[in-house]
């Protein structure tokens, strides 16, 4: 019951720190917000019996992404706000409904189709040794797909690299 | 069901743990300025208290009462912020770290340690890895150039080093299998071959070097501490900061130095074990066993672990007066291209040992 309460009061402020990081006028405010909307979701895995990937969100999202994001943006300079502020015409708000409608109706659509396997919500569900027995036997081929997408986009990385310096 | 003894007890752990690392924090910062007097041939602060011993009371003083200034064109909120954002996850950090065997009472298992999650490690890391923000943003938050560059430096040093202590760690996870430190402990206190205990370092020596490195990368500490370089960027990302503001920084590294040492003896020096001391006793391979009350084996075993935190403590302050500052191209260079390469292999050799079974 309090986990309940404790997930919509969470849920709440994570729309709100979303929010803020697209509305805030400030770059650093934006990537900050949007740090605490990261910690947020860590706080739901938690709260829903998932603390490995509660942990792993915030080692990869806020100890990586975050720091490289707020690198980039602590160049800009601190009284002069580099974002032009968001302007809310009608057609914005409404390409926005659009792409809201479209995501809840994938999400119903996949929720209808797609079976959990059985035995999903056996015990030590969520714990690290669960997670990776399913990555390793029931999910090997995407997992592995996913690795190479990201092999690749090392390489593109590396080969822009090259490019600047030959230049 | 959790009775209320239990939690009397683990609230008061609560406080003990809290209290000891603050003052280990207070005293550590003595020990920095005396230990780098001896190494200079010089005496140190030795004037408040016998031994100077009170000079950290004589330093929080004198911390407060300074003049507490914010920078007219710094950004207000996050200048104020960024110090509590170093020293809360420093703190923090600290809870999953178990410091002795669990201990059986009538009626309830005791762990010597505030809280044992199924994540362990990876806590530490996450928590870890939010301390980081604090030292970026007061950078950033100062409106200094040299605070920025401090705060720049320490983002891209965070996120080098971060990689390989991870990869160092997965070595020694896969050796025990087991993300709880409790556990890692425990195991170590196993014996290879029959006779020789089964610590961290013995069966990952290379993973042993790589994290030690990382570590000292990971709390600023010199010969990486180039976030705070002062003989190029004043006082890095703490210049503009004075007074308590200053001291929190400060008492965050320390902390994290705390951290960093009960890791090392955690996972590579078996912990709270002394070897052959068990729970009934010490019990020496092939010849006999030396029996004991269970409370004298908690107490050497407590005693264990801050002998071995203690040195870890000292090898840092050691190491600081020693060695000179890396460059940062010297910097970003071992960590990417020394660093995570031997990293990388070392979880190799560990997982085809491990397949042919010698770990």
């Amino acid at each position: 019951m309090i986990s309940h309460v404790l997930i919509a009061i969470i849920s709440v402020l994570l729309v709100a720190a979303y929010l803020a990081a697209v509305l805030a006028g400030n770059p650093v405010y934006s990537a900050l917000s949007m740090g605490i909307a990261f910690f947020l979701t860590a706080l739901l895995f938690v709260l829903l019996g998932a603390p490995f990937l509660a942990a792993v969100q915030v080692i990869i999202y806020v100890g990586a992404m975050l720091v490289l994001f707020l690198f980039i943006v602590m160049m800009f300079d601190l009284n002069k706000s580099s974002l032009t502020p968001v302007r809310f015409k009608p057609s914005t708000i409404l390409s926005y409904f659009l792409i809201m409608l479209v995501l809840l109706t994938g999400f119903f659509v996949a929720r209808s189709v797609v079976r959990m396997p059985s035995g999903f919500a056996i015990t030590g569900f969520g714990s690290a040794r669960n997670i990776g027995f399913n990555l390793m036997h029931y999910y090997l081929l995407p997992f592995e797909l996913a690795s190479f997408v990201l092999l690749v986009g090392v390489f593109g990385a590396i080969a822009f690299i090259k490019n600047r310096r030959g230049t | 069901m959790v009775d209320h003894v239990t939690v009397l007890i683990y609230a008061l752990m609560c406080v003990v743990v809290f209290a000891v690392l603050l003052t280990t924090v207070a005293f550590l910062t003595l020990a920095e300025r005396r230990i780098s007097a001896f190494m200079q041939d010089r005496l140190g602060p030795n004037r408040v208290g016998p031994w100077g011993l009170l000079q950290p009371v004589a330093d929080g003083i004198k911390f407060i009462m300074k003049e507490d200034i914010v920078p007219r064109e710094a950004n207000r909120l996050l200048y104020i912020v960024a110090p509590l954002m170093t020293i809360v996850p420093a703190l923090l950090t600290f809870a999953v770290v178990p410091f002795g065997h669990d201990l059986f009472l009538p009626g309830r298992v005791i762990n010597f340690q505030i809280a044992n999650f199924n994540v362990g490690i990876l806590y530490i890391f996450a928590i870890a890895a939010m301390g980081i923000f604090g030292i970026i943003i007061g950078g950033w938050a100062s409106n200094n150039k040299y605070s920025l560059l401090g705060g720049l430096r320490s983002a891209s040093q965070f996120i080098s080093y971060e990689i390989a202590m991870s990869l160092a760690v997965i070595g020694v996870l896969m050796v025990y299998g087991s993300l709880r430190l409790n556990n890692i402990a425990q195991y170590q206190g196993s014996l290879w071959f029959g006779f020789l205990p089964k610590w961290g370092i013995l069966v990952q020596p290379l993973g042993f070097i790589i994290f030690i490195v990382s570590v000292y990368a990971e709390t600023n500490r010199v010969p990486f501490d180039l976030p705070e370089a002062e003989a190029e960027l004043v006082g890095g990302y703490h210049t503009e900061y004075s007074s308590m503001k200053f001291a929190f920084f400060f008492m965050g590294e320390y902390a994290n130095m705390i951290t960093a040492s009960a890791l090392l003896a955690t996972l590579y020096f078996g912990g709270w074990q002394v070897p052959y001391l068990h729970n009934i006793g010490f019990i020496f391979p092939g010849m006999g066993m030396l029996a004991m009350p269970q409370w004298l084996v908690a107490i050497i075993e407590v005693l264990s672990f801050a002998v071995k935190v203690g040195f870890f403590l000292f090898l840092f302050l050691w190491v600081r007066w020693t060695l000179p500052r890396f460059r940062f191209d010297q910097l970003t260079d071992l960590g990417w291209k020394v660093l995570i390469p031997l990293a990388l292999l070392n979880v190799v050799i560990t997982a085809v040992l491990i397949v042919l079974r010698v770990l």
